[in-house]
């Protein structure tokens, strides 16, 4: 009880501005923004600031187009050309330093939203600033009941290529409102499990940073997009944080039990339970070549070889709780095989040698 | 087989002795007599096949083990206590003696648990009950063990699973719940034969080793791949009845020790199945990836 108390004391004590005005009861910045609910904004459109990166957004839209001779200019080039136009202004130390990140986000997506001011057609869309490419892997099997939300999140971020694995099912044709210049759709019909099918996907992807997506759950871009900015040059690794999901122990499943001991057992308690079995995450293209996309076939020994080669592993936020894996039997299979190339690797007691035992007594059964 | 005759009036006993606890200390039933008990507080007459085997590790620890070993006489009538000294300084061999135990003398330590794998192979009971000399558990709350043992279960564990309503929980607890989750055991939690106190059959010691028992999360893990019945009995706090520990543990973490065991309860579990330690891979056609 005492441990409640202190906990909403601590909310408490997290003074909010109060707000005034016609969307007083509307919360900025709380949630990461949806791109299916562009309502909701990142940061207030009364922000001063805000409304400058709108206006440069719209200077620099219009100077672009001018460079260009044609009147149609296809909304993809004029996306792209928004992204670019973000990332150069964030690297060119024009987006002040020192910032938020969901500050960042906010004025990136307002900026964008004045650079493609002028296009009829143009989606909404979320920058991130990225100095190396990205794709995203979703694997997905029928029903397509979600895919549709999972792609328009996707298709807002700077990613250049969506690989859609579709395994385990015929598709004679796709339903058009997932059609995008940038899906690529694989569908493999005899493949039935989906990390074989993300590997696939891993394997076939050209881009620096990989990110996996759950095909059922849609998660916001602006949470997404923590994972892209992660993986950009910082950090090989991007997991999700999963940890604040169950905060007691007692209420965590065998599965989470075992991905937490695995962390413990490689010296990374810091993970806490957050593991590569669990979606979204994240890898840079260092991470896909020194695990190898055959090993990520089997999630938890991917993520103890990525421990045990020394890869930097980060939580990129915390991005709802996606479809964990379920099945105890191959969780616990999964596990084996990762303890199994740790063993191997680090040695029996994985590095917890026991030198108290007089083991020799046991073995001489007349003492 | 003279057990096999002893086994119905000392179930009776037990049943009396729930009522009341201190009676049966002292009065003790006419048929006990006839097998030869004499007092839980003498040692049975040498030729007695004893039903219990009460094993003990001691390690200076005078303070409680008079008061630990009389309480594991109550256990059963026919119980012999066996007390394993190593390393003890402080006369707690000759206490044990003196009230009755067999004692086995080793001068320097065995190491930890060690001593539960000796004292094993002396026992001669047909239930084998582990419990420790700085911990006095009332034989009532002992008898459970037992009695779960003589309904059928090979190793009867504590229902003990450590501090859990905490984020972050201490080493041995998480590694003791990850270990039963592997093991396809969730309903165990964290019970495990790293807690005491626990009893085994002689069908689990036999089947086991005794040696295994040094390194208890691999003789727990060994009981449970052998298919023994491993099971939750009764709830004994060690956590709380055990303040001395916590002083040691901040001295020096036994932590990296039972942790080790457990990863080596693992990779033997890991080399008496395959490299997914015996669960099938679902329908993953990895080769598609290579």
């Amino acid at each position: 009880m005492r441990t409640r108390r202190k906990h909403t004391a601590a909310i408490g004590r997290k003074k909010t501005p109060a707000r005034t005005g016609p969307d007083k009861h509307r919360s900025y910045a709380k949630r990461p923004a949806t791109i299916a609910n562009p309502k909701r904004q990142l940061v207030s459109p009364y922000s001063s600031t805000a409304s400058r990166w709108y206006q440069e957004g719209v200077r620099d839209g219009e100077g672009w187009r001018q460079t260009k001779s044609t009147a149609g200019i296809p909304p993809e080039e004029a996306r792209d050309a928004a992204f670019e136009a973000w990332s150069d202004k964030y690297y060119g130390g024009t987006v002040t330093n020192g910032i938020g990140w969901k500050q960042l986000l906010g004025y990136g997506q307002k900026y964008a939203a004045g650079f493609l001011g002028g296009f009829a057609d143009a989606k909404p869309i979320l920058p991130v600033p990225l100095r190396t490419t990205a794709a995203a892997i979703v694997c997905a099997t029928a029903p397509l009941l979600g895919l549709d939300r999972v792609l328009r999140e996707l298709d807002a971020l700077p990613i250049r290529q969506i690989i859609v694995v579709i395994y385990g099912v015929e598709i004679g044709e796709l339903p058009e409102e997932l059609a995008s210049p940038r899906v690529l759709f694989l569908i493999w019909p005899n493949v039935t499990d989906p990390d074989v099918g993300r590997a696939l996907g891993a394997k076939l992807a050209a881009a620096d940073t990989l990110l996996f997506v759950d095909a059922v759950k849609p998660v916001a871009a602006g949470a997404l997009a923590r994972f892209l900015w992660e993986c950009d040059g910082r950090a090989d690794i991007a997991l999700n944080d999963l940890s604040m999901r169950s905060i007691w122990f007692h209420q965590r499943g065998g599965i989470q039990r075992l991905q937490e001991f695995l962390n413990a057992s490689l010296n990374r308690p810091d993970l806490k339970s957050n593991s590569l079995s669990t979606l979204p995450y994240a890898l840079s293209r260092k991470a896909l070549n020194t695990i190898g996309a055959a090993t990520l076939c089997v999630p938890a020994k991917a993520h103890a070889v990525a421990i045990m080669s020394k890869l930097r592993i980060v939580t990129g936020g915390s991005a709802g709780s996606s479809a964990l894996p379920s099945d105890d039997r191959i969780v616990a299979g999964d596990h084996a095989e990762a303890w199994h190339e740790a063993i191997a690797v680090r040695g029996d007691r994985l590095g917890r040698p026991d030198r108290r035992r007089n083991r020799t007594i046991l073995d001489n059964p007349d003492r | 087989m003279t057990y096999k005759r002893g086994r119905k009036p000392a179930r009776a006993s037990l049943l009396r002795s729930k009522g009341s606890k201190r009676k049966a200390k002292f009065a003790l039933p006419a048929d006990q007599a006839e097998v030869g008990i004499l007092s839980p507080d003498t040692q049975p007459i040498t030729g007695t096949t004893p039903y219990v085997s009460v094993i003990i590790p001691v390690m200076n620890e005078r303070r409680t083990l008079r008061r630990v070993i009389a309480e594991a006489f109550r256990v059963h009538p026919r119980t012999e206590v066996i007390v394993v000294a190593n390393g003890s300084a402080d006369g707690s061999a000759a206490i044990a003696r003196k009230s009755g135990a067999k004692v086995l003398s080793y001068a320097k330590p065995l190491g930890h648990d060690v001593p539960r794998a000796v004292g094993a192979r002396e026992a001669r009971g047909d239930v084998l009950l582990f419990i420790d000399a700085d911990m006095v558990i009332p034989a009532a709350k002992l008898r459970k063990f037992v009695e779960a043992v003589k309904g059928g279960v090979d190793v009867a564990l504590n229902d003990y699973s450590g501090p859990v309503r905490k984020s972050v929980v201490h080493g041995v607890v998480l590694a003791k719940h990850a270990l039963n989750a592997l093991l396809l055991r969730p309903d165990l939690q964290g019970a495990s034969m790293t807690a005491i106190p626990h009893a085994l059959s002689r069908k689990a010691l036999d089947t086991i080793g005794a040696s295994p028992l040094a390194v208890p999360p691999l003789a727990h893990t060994m009981a449970i791949r052998e298919g023994l019945k491993v099971q939750r009995v009764v709830h004994v706090n060690v956590g709380r009845l055990n303040p001395l520990r916590s002083k040691r543990e901040r001295r020096h973490s036994l932590e990296p020790l039972i942790v080790g065991d457990h990863l080596e309860a693992i990779q033997w579990w890991l080399k008496h199945t395959d490299s997914r330690g015996g669960y099938e891979d679902g329908s993953r056609q990895r080769w598609m990836v290579n």
